[in-house]
């Protein structure tokens, strides 16, 4: 469980937006939505390396998360803990197994990325923007299955993205970030709407 | 590859040119012998093996001690990275005693050791631990941030960190760093060669350009400069070959 109470982080000694209050319950994902240099990256890094470094693993915006001196089995076999073939057979990525990172694309690479997390034995997982470099349709039909797999396995899910769709298709609770601290928005219909008209 | 080939032949045809002009201008041989007899002489040279085992000698103490001096490095850049205080006193010492040309510790470790093979072996190390320790924590404190928050991540210890993803990610560095500090080991080991002559049972090439030059043999004492100078660039060609490769 992740439990935030008047939460803020700070940059050259301001602070980025209003203290805020945040509660995930484990087996539900958080989604975190905001525009850009808000800070929500910088409140990710902050938990994982301040408040979670024992207990959270972070999934990193860069495209290319895995070393590239090992194949793609033996960055998972470093890094996980639990079994993850079958996550690797589910989502049709066996082929890829033997290759080095710079020979798959950055979609596969994302998704090795998130299967590296969900296997990392890890109770809460941070992720920021982990599927920014996949199409809509493999995007959505990753995260149908993350959901699954953050409620079997009882995970406790921060997630960040721009895309409204995905926020809404994976998110229990969706937060909208701004100077003023966090606004719900999980059960709007049309967060542009609010955003921009409210 | 074909380029820098073209290149060093340009470059040594050119120079037995220079060497060539300076002959016909000096017109002493004792000095500066002309090239085909340097040539005949490296010839000659390479069918002894009285040659062969001094070559082998310099080689077998360089590639000991400097493989004694890199695991030395390597031990010290790991406690470094473990313990803070570890590392600004490896600091300080690197800035009192790299600038010292290890050279001079010649007469101070004879003192201690007498005049043999001990000495060359301490003085390399010496030369490659103050040369290549300090480079090497930095490259390795400085990799990638990427890999670096991989690293908190991961929540690995200093060896596994270094062996999984620091070494792996420095080691084009490293490789460029260890050339570096062997080119240098095999200038103060021919020197101190040079200087020992074959004190205390030691023979190696140095020892060798010091015996011909004795003999007043000067052809030979070319052709064995020309043997060090060429073992110098093949050797370092290949480990800029190797850096190149294992660069991430």
């Amino acid at each position: 469980m992740i439990l935030l109470k008047d939460y803020q982080v700070s940059r050259d000694g301001k602070n980025l937006f209003a203290p805020v209050d945040l509660r995930v319950q484990a087996g539900q994902c958080c989604v975190i939505m905001g525009e850009s240099g808000i800070g929500k990256t910088s409140m990710l890094t902050d938990l994982h390396l301040h408040y979670l470094s024992d207990d959270a693993f972070m999934v990193f915006q860069e495209n290319n998360q895995l070393f590239p001196w090992l194949t793609i089995r033996q960055n998972l076999d470093i890094a996980t803990k639990i079994d993850y073939l079958p996550l690797v057979k589910q989502w049709n990525l066996e082929q890829y197994l033997d290759k080095e990172s710079y020979e798959i694309s950055g979609g596969q690479i994302q998704r090795f990325t998130l299967i590296r997390a969900v296997c990392s034995g890890n109770n809460i997982l941070l992720c920021d923007e982990p599927l920014s470099a996949l199409d809509s349709i493999t995007g959505l039909k990753i995260i149908k299955d993350f959901k699954n797999i953050v409620k079997e396995r009882n995970l406790t899910v921060l997630w960040i993205t721009h895309n409204w769709n995905e926020a809404k298709f994976i998110g229990d609770q969706v937060y909208y970030l701004s100077k003023n601290g966090l606004q719900d928005i999980t059960k709007e219909d049309d967060v542009y709407d609010t955003l921009l008209f409210n | 590859m074909i380029r820098s080939f073209l290149i060093n032949t340009v470059a040594f045809i050119l120079l037995l040119v220079g060497w060539h002009i300076l002959y016909l201008s000096v017109k002493e041989p004792m000095i500066f012998p002309d090239s085909l007899s340097i040539g005949s002489a490296l010839f000659g040279l390479v069918q002894t093996t009285h040659f062969w085992s001094s070559f082998y000698y310099t080689m077998r103490t360089l590639v000991l001690s400097y493989i004694l001096g890199m695991g030395i490095t390597i031990v010290i850049v790991t406690i470094c990275l473990q313990f803070t205080w570890a590392k600004l006193l490896f600091i300080r010492y690197s800035a009192y005693f790299n600038p010292l040309p290890s050279f001079v510790l010649l007469p101070f470790m004879s003192l201690f050791m007498g005049l043999g093979a001990a000495v060359v072996y301490s003085i390399v190390i010496w030369n490659v631990v103050w040369q290549s320790g300090l480079q090497i924590l930095y490259a390795i404190e400085n990799v990638n941030s990427r890999w670096q928050k991989h690293v908190k991540n991961l929540r690995w210890g200093t060896i596994k960190s270094l062996r999984l993803v620091y070494l792996p990610a420095t080691i084009s560095n490293i490789i460029s760093i260890a050339s570096i500090s062997w080119a240098n080991s095999w200038r103060v080991l021919i020197s101190l060669e040079v200087v020992f002559g074959s004190i205390g049972g030691y023979f190696g090439l140095g020892s060798f350009i010091m015996d011909t030059k004795s003999k007043l043999d000067v052809d030979q004492m070319y052709a064995v400069l020309f043997v060090i100078a060429i073992t110098g660039v093949l050797i370092n060609s290949l480990l800029t070959y190797i850096s190149k490769k294992w660069s991430y």
